[in-house]
């Protein structure tokens, strides 16, 4: 009898022990360790429709956890259908390992997502089909990830979600956007005094400031951006839908002092400025499909910078798609999550 | 750093042991609801070792303040989810201010501390490394944290044996990757005393 009973808890416990690959609830936690870096990836979702999508967060800094934790109207409906890949890069949200500032470059950022999507096919097999998609820095580094062909051969399509491209365009495309939304908020009389003094500095930086910016003059339209921003949010121009924190903290995965800790370190700025070079010259490498989602009243990295990807790459026509959110600042899937998730489902549906 | 702190550590560790055999003073072990900002769980157990003498003062007529430094060795263990799990092995100096009505023998007490300990995260999920090339599997992987903080307790008399104690903490955690992280936790449990005289 005790034998028997000896056997049924063995079976039992290494039972459970076992985990589904494929599921259509699956939640899997995998850590790449890689050139120093320990990097998190959650996947979670449905991984039995063998469909990945990746997403790579902002910053650089920032987390790709954050979408799962505080952007569920976003990320939730998405995994009903797909496996989501929420992976946090080196020295930013809940990564660990070591911190190596020679590390902390464009080309090892390329280097580490090439890693990812080869141990999710290590992992999953051959035949899963990825997706990738990236929002602020992460519409950087998907881009500049699929600039060379091999890399562009082991995803299906790209989906930009308020990337900033090209670094100096971005200034431009920032200032021409606050300059449109103030003289629509002006001839709305909303706040008109504020959003006076702000276009006519707008204006000025832009018919008087540098022609080609730097890490140290962005600091002028970023201050002008950053003024903008809070007109915006004092007029209530965008929807907020963000789930609250406490689920976050408590149920997923979420230190908050270890994501703010690793916003803070390092950036990549003058990087991004030399890249533009390359990004001008290679752009056109892209023959994916690629869809650019942008909030109108993103003032960060304003919609033109997703104009200026979908312009520029050799995809053919009807395999671009630009989208622009009404009620949406940069943080667009916290403002409009549904109608994100719904446009990102209808072109994996279409090119899955 | 991290070095002196290590040292300072295993110091205070020889201090605690050498100087254990000579006092016969109440020791005790707590066991406590380790919180880590409050709700992600844990458990800690802490070894109570008088160091300083014991002093009494009167408060009121009825009432006399015991004054007792103790070195409490503690073992936390709590558990982030899909993260990892923690393991805090520490050393705390408590300074106890205990009131006590003389009439009854009930009593309560306050201990603010000072706390050094070192932190180890074990992973939690599947690790790949690629050092080798390719991806290899590997069965362990996490971080390493000095931790230096302070706290304070507030308890009192259930039974002979036993205590009730609540308590805060702050931790301020030196990772081995080059961050510096604060950790808040509550603390809540008992004491149990091994000697009842």
């Amino acid at each position: 009898m005790k034998k028997i009973f000896f056997l049924y808890l063995l079976l039992t416990l290494t039972g459970c022990a076992k985990e589904e690959l494929f599921s259509e609830q699956a939640r899997h936690d995998l850590w790449l360790f890689h050139e120093g870096a320990e990097m998190p990836i959650v996947v979670e979702g449905n991984t039995s429709s063998k469909i990945f999508l990746i997403l790579l967060h902002g910053g650089p800094g920032g987390s790709a956890q954050e979408f799962n934790a505080y952007s569920k109207a976003f990320s939730d409906p998405l995994e009903v259908d797909y496996a989501m890949v929420y992976y946090d890069q080196r020295n930013a949200g809940l990564a660990r390992g070591e911190w190596d500032e020679d590390k902390l470059t464009i080309e090892q950022h390329v280097e580490d997502l090439d890693k990812v999507i080869d141990l999710l096919n290590h992992k999953y097999g051959d035949d899963i089909k990825i997706f990738l998609s990236g929002h602020s820095w992460g519409g950087f580094l998907g881009t500049a990830y699929l600039l060379e062909p091999a890399r562009q051969a082991k995803v299906k399509a790209w989906i930009n979600i308020a990337g900033g491209i090209h670094r100096n365009l971005r200034n431009f495309h920032n200032l021409a956007t606050i300059k449109t939304i103030a003289l629509e908020q002006l001839a709305a009389m909303e706040n008109v005094e504020k959003w006076e003094t702000l276009l006519q500095d707008t204006e000025n930086e832009l018919n008087n400031g540098p022609l080609q910016y730097d890490a140290e003059t962005e600091s002028v339209p970023n201050a002008l951006l950053r003024r903008a921003e809070n007109l915006i949010s004092e007029d209530r121009l965008l929807d907020l839908n963000g789930n609250g924190g406490t689920a976050a903290i408590y149920g997923d995965n979420y230190d908050v002092f270890l994501i703010l800790i690793n916003g803070r370190k390092g950036t990549l700025i003058e990087q991004l400025y030399a890249f533009d070079e390359t990004l001008e010259a290679d752009l056109n490498k892209i023959t994916l499909p690629v869809l650019s989602i942008y909030g109108r009243y993103d003032v960060v990295t304003a919609a033109p910078q997703g104009e200026y990807l979908n312009a520029n790459v050799s995809t053919p026509e009807e395999d671009r798609k630009f989208v622009l959110l009404n009620k949406s600042g940069h943080s667009c899937t916290k403002n409009e999550p549904v109608v994100i998730a719904e446009e990102i489902k209808m072109f994996i549906e279409k090119y899955q | 750093m991290k070095t002196i702190l290590t040292l300072l550590f295993l110091l205070q560790s020889l201090l605690l042991f050498a100087q254990s055999e000579t006092l016969e003073k109440p020791k005790s072990v707590g066991i406590h609801y380790f919180g880590e900002l409050g709700f992600r769980p844990g458990l800690e157990v802490d070894f109570g070792l008088p160091i300083l003498k014991n002093k009494i003062k009167r408060a009121e007529k009825k009432r006399l303040l015991f004054l007792q430094g103790y070195l409490r060795p503690s073992f936390a263990y709590y558990h982030y989810a899909h993260f990892s799990n923690n393991f805090l092995l520490g050393l705390k100096f408590n300074y106890q201010f205990k009131l006590v009505n003389s009439e009854n023998y009930k009593y309560l007490f306050a201990e603010p501390y000072l706390k050094i300990g070192y932190l180890r995260y074990a992973f939690i999920g599947e690790i790949f490394d690629t050092a080798n090339g390719g991806f290899e599997e590997r069965n362990f992987g996490g971080a390493n944290s000095i931790v230096l903080g302070a706290g304070l307790d507030f308890g009192g008399k259930i039974t002979n044996r036993f205590d009730w104690l609540v308590g805060f903490e702050y931790l301020a955690e030196s990772t081995d990757d080059k961050l510096l992280l604060h950790r808040f936790v509550f603390k809540l449990g008992t004491r149990i005393k091994l000697q009842t005289k």
